[in-house]
């Protein structure tokens, strides 16, 4: 009885399962055929990011970085490679502007670094990324302060509550209440040993500091500082200063902690935004800049305090250019690192004039954001830096003196779309000119045949080369072989174009281990996920990238040469699609507005009459005004580029239902086979529908999930299911292929957890009954109630959340499909063969003869995956995988696939194995071995035989 | 009315008495080393414990500290799934009842089955220990002799070629009266007598040796040099 439920057995029993029927990673696989591009993000804030020893006493520091996809972590600033990585929250906050106010990343002793965010403090080893603790606070945090003589750190939480956590153990060493609750706190300022936290008193309009001391946390004193009027902000200050910095309108206001003394610096209504820096409590340096559309300006001040009085120092020169500063003490003096797009100017505390510049081999590809740097003089005088310079493109570059290191391009981690671009389509001139020849009569075809010959004889040497190559392949696998990949036989190479959130668009190679191949600059500064309304490929290695704003850019994806940028007057909520013409080899985008009664668009205008042809046989469709459903519509191109739109049906939700999610079928999806052959060889006929879009609306008051299977031309609902006892806040996600979809969602039903529904559709529920399926015309519309598909379904339990699904595509569709999961819990890209998700598997018992012949086993409710099997990561960790994207390849087994939201991910899959291509392990040697050894073994035996016959012969 | 204010203060008592253990429960364990998992250092820095209530509000993470340990602060009352997520090894499952006084319960639980069948009881501090690693790879089989000398149909033609080799010689030991029974039952036989079969007429050492086969086959196969 207890090994019935001995949770090793479930789960043995799972993987020996799911062993058969889920592909593994080869071991000389892994690592050659997939990537991985680890990102952090882009560097938040100047303030957490920062150089820091790893361990104490150890020489040598790596850079600390807090990105704006809240991952913290360490690099290597030898070679920009990641030391360690983690994920401070699982929400997606990249469209948020104020996440500096709520996430930092700080040093603390020990070879320590702290993080915060919103109200979660972890303290983490700086080697090794583990968690030392964590503590979560019931308020956000306003600031924290590593106190190195008391090894305590203190939180303050906005509220006015201030902790001190233990450094060794995360426990509390004391806690005291600032205030009374009412004040709400901004940040420490540690003095001595005295511990000031400045508070704002809301009620009173009063600026409020209070002493405390570090070992007690009593409140030692209080003072009231000033004015602090509804309209002040605070202004982040370093914590080793005796000031504490707000702001209004006009002026930079810095108090002196514990006086009334408050300076005010005027800063007029034309600068931009202002950073303070400071290493010394006797330093302040405050860098400026001005930004217009016309001009961009900046400069910077050295402030001295003494006896808390702040005085004007230096001030560095004005610059009509983006620079951006940093300040730094690394025992050899105080330094300011001046950054712009050519040089790295260097200046100390007592001069106007810079001690040294170092101009950069080329220009930077776009402005700096920020800089972190560390200036070191040598005792001879000469001056070295190393500076981490954050881009405006997104990406980090390293600077050391005049050299740039390396480039991290962090701006993929901000990607809001990605669309595959096929590098052998561009390539296929071959197959166009064997149809020219087989166009014309004999003889032309003849003379252009022997020419086109002869001009290929150029490749021969070439070839040759290649040839002796390939030889030299058979004895083991060449250097040559590894590099980059010139020829691409198996289609492998595709080119997944990304535009990402800073306004570029970029380009990586999935042969070359995802590499950078191009990248182009749209103009804008900010693109959000709103504001792409997509990304098309429009064949020929040709992307069109459409903004909400009505800019269409049309690049060329092989070369990533802008080739037009247009601006079409389209709606910003307009819905944008793209139709093929089934003749030519034309595409048009078209957009279709969200308000009824508006014409449409297309693009471009031109050949209206193909795309009326083109047009005629579908029906557009997008969601309803206020998303309350999906409309379908006829459209029809007019002048102009404007479209006709007559609506054609509509399918609404109820009021209290809401939107999840729309699937529709991928553009590229055969299906082989229209029906499925049993064990007793009759078939069950695929329910086949090119128009198929699933539709996942919640209704969080019931806690139910609603599927509605729509026929996009004619509207019409083929299936629908309901899901209770849904947990509507998690993710739920879907994926629809063939003639099936597969969704998931979390369950509270009795058997809890993430459940994978899948749901096949046939033509009837009867064997050898096609249906409509064989007719010549079948149409949408034509379609009886009854002949409505049949659907069976199962579910199963999983053990993770899944936050994203896709399906494999190949070239024919005969390859059986693999469900693709991202499950970031597990940093996993899990696939699961459709053989396992087959709702014909027989429940509560095994499986018949014919059932076995056919493929099925016996249902069982928890899908344990044994997640190593499954995983096309392998060991890779990947962070934040948000979307999953497939391609076929030129090979019908295999499918190639990529994820990407924070990492990108890319590898290829061969759900039914690798059944038309030699794998790795394929010994061409052992073979060349074994037909030799054939052949010597020919030589030896024949004069032998021939001598036994002859001998026969005689004997006779 | 000072029995109203005794009463107050007495509740106020109470609620500030028993305030801190009905807010401050925590859930707190370690993950121990086995032979499965010989060090904590082996298991990834990403490896984080969740537990997950009836909605995503309610559900938290926590990482593995350098000791091994996790903790859940301020846990409300519920039913929660806790589960290690790691890759690299596979971790039980465990709910974790938290009672509306406090009381921390840890039960064994099966996926796929109903949630209100609880395994064995758990003591509260969670001692979890991994029960499998995972196992990412196949390991791609290369040519193996001795793997092909057991397989059963090579060690059956083995077999059947030695005993080819041996007949002869065993034959030629034989005594002449055996030996002429033995030539006559040959003769009889069903192998023998396939004269009519082209494939078995088929003269393969004459085809090995290069004789032209046209020639020579209806020579070698009707060569009735037993007739």
């Amino acid at each position: 009885m207890w090994l019935r439920h001995n949770p090793l057995h479930y789960l043995l029993l799972a993987g020996s399962l799911l062993s058969s029927s889920c592909q593994a990673v080869f071991s000389d696989e892994a690592f050659h055929t997939d990537f991985q591009v680890q990102l952090f993000g882009t560097a938040l804030d100047p303030s957490s990011t920062f150089f820091h020893q790893a361990a104490a006493g150890k020489s040598g520091s790596l850079l600390y970085t807090l990105s704006n996809r809240l991952v913290i972590g360490a690099i290597n600033p030898k070679d920009g490679a990641q030391v360690w990585r983690q994920r401070l929250g699982e929400g997606t906050v990249s469209e948020s502007e104020e996440l500096s106010k709520s996430a930092w990343l700080r040093k603390s002793k020990d070879g320590r670094v702290v993080s915060v965010f919103d109200k979660a403090i972890a303290l983490w080893d700086a080697a090794t990324g583990r968690a030392v603790w964590q503590y979560s606070a019931s308020v956000t945090v306003a600031d924290l302060i590593t106190l190195e003589a008391e090894n305590l750190l203190v939180v303050a939480l906005e509220g006015g509550q201030v902790k001190a956590i233990k450094l060794e153990s995360g426990e509390i060493a004391w806690e005291t209440l600032v205030g009374e609750g009412r004040d709400v706190a901004s940040n420490f300022n540690l003095i001595g040993d005295r511990l000031f936290l400045t508070l704002s008193e809301p009620a009173s309009n009063a600026l409020k500091t209070v002493v405390i001391s570090p070992t007690t946390g009593a409140q030692l004193e209080t003072f009231i500082d000033g004015v602090f009027g509804p309209s002040d902000a605070h202004v982040p200050i370093p914590q080793i200063l005796p000031l504490t910095a707000f702001r209004d309108s006009d002026n930079l206001k810095l108090n002196t902690l514990g006086t009334k003394h408050t300076k005010s610096l005027a800063v007029d209504s034309a600068v931009h935004n202002y950073r303070l820096h400071a290493v010394t409590k006797d330093l302040l340096f405050i860098e400026y800049w001005a930004k217009s559309p016309d001009s961009t300006t900046s400069w910077a001040d050295f402030y001295t305090i003494k006896d808390g009085v702040v005085t004007k120092k230096i001030d560095l020169p004005y610059e009509n250019a983006v620079s951006v500063f940093s300040l730094s003490d690394s025992g050899s003096g105080i330094f300011a690192t001046r950054v712009n797009r050519v040089e790295i100017r260097i200046y100390d505390a007592e001069s106007q004039d810079q001690v040294k510049a170092f101009e950069l081999p080329k220009m930077l590809p776009a402005e700096p954001l920020h800089v972190v740097a560390e200036v070191v003089k040598r005792k001879d005088g000469a001056i070295a830096v190393r500076a981490a310079v954050t881009l405006a493109d997104g990406n980090m570059i390293l600077v050391r003196n005049d050299q740039i290191v390396w480039t991290r391009q962090e701006a993929l981690a901000s990607a809001v779309a990605a669309e595959f671009v096929d590098v052998h389509e561009v390539e296929d001139t071959l197959e166009k000119t064997l149809h020219a020849e087989e166009a014309s009569n004999l003889v032309t075809a003849y003379v252009k045949r022997v020419t086109r010959h002869i001009e290929e004889l150029k490749y021969l040497p070439g070839w040759i080369a290649g040839f002796q190559q390939s030889i030299l392949g058979i004895f083991g696998p060449t250097a040559a072989a590894e590099a980059a990949v010139t020829k691409d036989p198996f289609g492998y190479r595709k080119f997944v174009v990304f535009v990402t959130r800073f306004g570029w668009v970029t380009a990586v190679d999935t042969a070359n281990k995802g590499e950078v191949v191009w990248t182009i600059n749209l103009g804008k500064t900010k693109i959000l996920e709103k504001d792409i309304k997509g990304i098309f490929h429009f064949g020929k290695g040709i992307v069109l990238v459409v903004l909400s704003s009505g800019d269409i850019y049309k690049i060329d994806a092989i070369t990533g040469r802008g080739l037009k940028k247009t601006l079409v007057q389209i709606l910003p909520s307009a819905s944008v699609m793209t139709v093929e013409s089934a003749t030519t080899d034309d595409r048009w985008i078209v957009a279709v507005p969200v308000k009824e009664g508006v014409k449409g668009w297309f693009w471009p205008d031109e050949k209206e009459e193909e795309l009326a042809q083109a047009l005629s046989k579908t029906t557009l469709s997008r969601k309803c005004e206020s998303s309350s459903g999906i409309c379908g519509y006829t459209a029809k191109p007019t002048v102009g580029g404007r479209l006709i739109l007559t609506p054609t049906w509509s399918f609404r939700l109820p009021p209290n239902q809401k939107i999840i999610s729309i699937t529709t079928r991928p553009s590229h999806d055969p299906i082989a086979s229209i029906g499925k052959v049993l064990g007793d060889r009759s078939v069950l006929y695929k329910y086949v529908n090119p128009h198929l879009a699933l539709l996942i609306a919640s209704d969080p008051s019931t806690s139910s999930i609603y599927l509605y299977l729509l026929d996009t031309v004619s509207g019409t609902v083929l299936h629908t299911s309901v899901q209770t006892d849904a947990d509507t806040t998690r993710p739920i996600v879907a994926t629809i292929a063939e003639n099936w979809y597969v969704y998931s969602y979390y369950s509270n039903s009795a058997a809890r957890g993430t459940q994978l529904v899948v749901t096949d559709f046939y033509a009837s529920a009867n064997k050898n009954d096609p249906g409509r399926l064989l007719q010549q015309n079948i149409s949408s519309y034509d379609q009886p109630r009854s002949s409505s598909p049949y659907g069976v379904s199962h579910a199963f339990i999983f053990p993770h959340p899944i936050t994203s699904l896709a399906t494999t595509t190949t070239r024919q569709g005969i390859t059986t499909r693999a469900v693709l999961l991202s499950v970031p819990k597990l940093g996993a890209l899990l696939a699961i063969n459709k053989r396992t998700l087959e709702p014909r598997r027989p429940v509560g018992r095994e499986p018949t003869a014919e059932e076995k012949e056919e493929g099925l086993f016996k249902y069982d409710p928890y899908l344990g995956i044994d997640h190593g099997r499954a995983s096309l990561s392998h060991i890779r960790d990947l962070v934040g995988i948000e979307k999953i994207i497939t391609t076929p390849s030129l090979l019908e087994s295999t499918s190639i696939v990529v994820g990407w939201g924070i990492d990108i991910f890319g590898t290829r899959t061969n759900p039914s194995e690798a059944f038309d291509v030699l794998g790795r392990g394929f010994n061409k040697l052992a073979l060349i071995g074994s037909v030799l050894a054939v052949g010597v073994g020919t030589m030896f035996l024949r004069p032998m035989v021939r001598k036994k016959q002859i001998g026969q012969r005689w004997a006779q | 009315m000072a029995s109203i204010l005794l009463t107050r203060f007495t509740s106020l008592l109470l609620l500030l008495l028993f305030t801190p253990f009905i807010n401050a429960v925590n859930v707190i364990g370690s993950i121990k080393p086995n032979n499965i998992l010989q060090s904590l250092t082996l298991l990834p820095p990403s490896t984080t414990v969740s537990l997950s209530g009836a909605n995503l509000a309610g559900s938290r993470t926590s990482h593995i500290y350098t000791n091994g340990a996790f903790k859940f602060q301020d846990v409300k009352p519920g039913s929660y799934l806790l589960e290690v997520n790691c890759r690299t090894h596979l971790f039980p499952s465990l709910r974790v009842d938290v009672s509306s006084d406090g009381l921390v319960e840890v039960y064994g639980t099966f996926r796929g089955n109903e949630w209100d069948n609880k395994g064995e009881r758990k003591p509260h501090p969670i001692d979890i220990s991994p029960v499998k690693g995972s196992d990412f790879y196949i390991i791609r089989e290369g040519f193996n002799p001795m793997k092909l000398l057991s397989n059963p149909m090579i060690l059956i033609a083995i077999v059947a070629i030695g005993g080819m080799t041996l007949m002869p010689k065993m034959v030629e030991n034989m005594d002449p009266e055996t030996r002429a029974e033995f030539e006559k039952q040959q003769q009889n036989s069903v192998l023998s007598g396939g004269q009519n079969n082209p494939l078995q007429s088929f003269d393969m050492a004459g085809y090995l040796a290069g004789s032209s086969s046209s020639k020579s086959q209806p020579k070698a196969g009707g060569g009735s040099k037993k007739k």
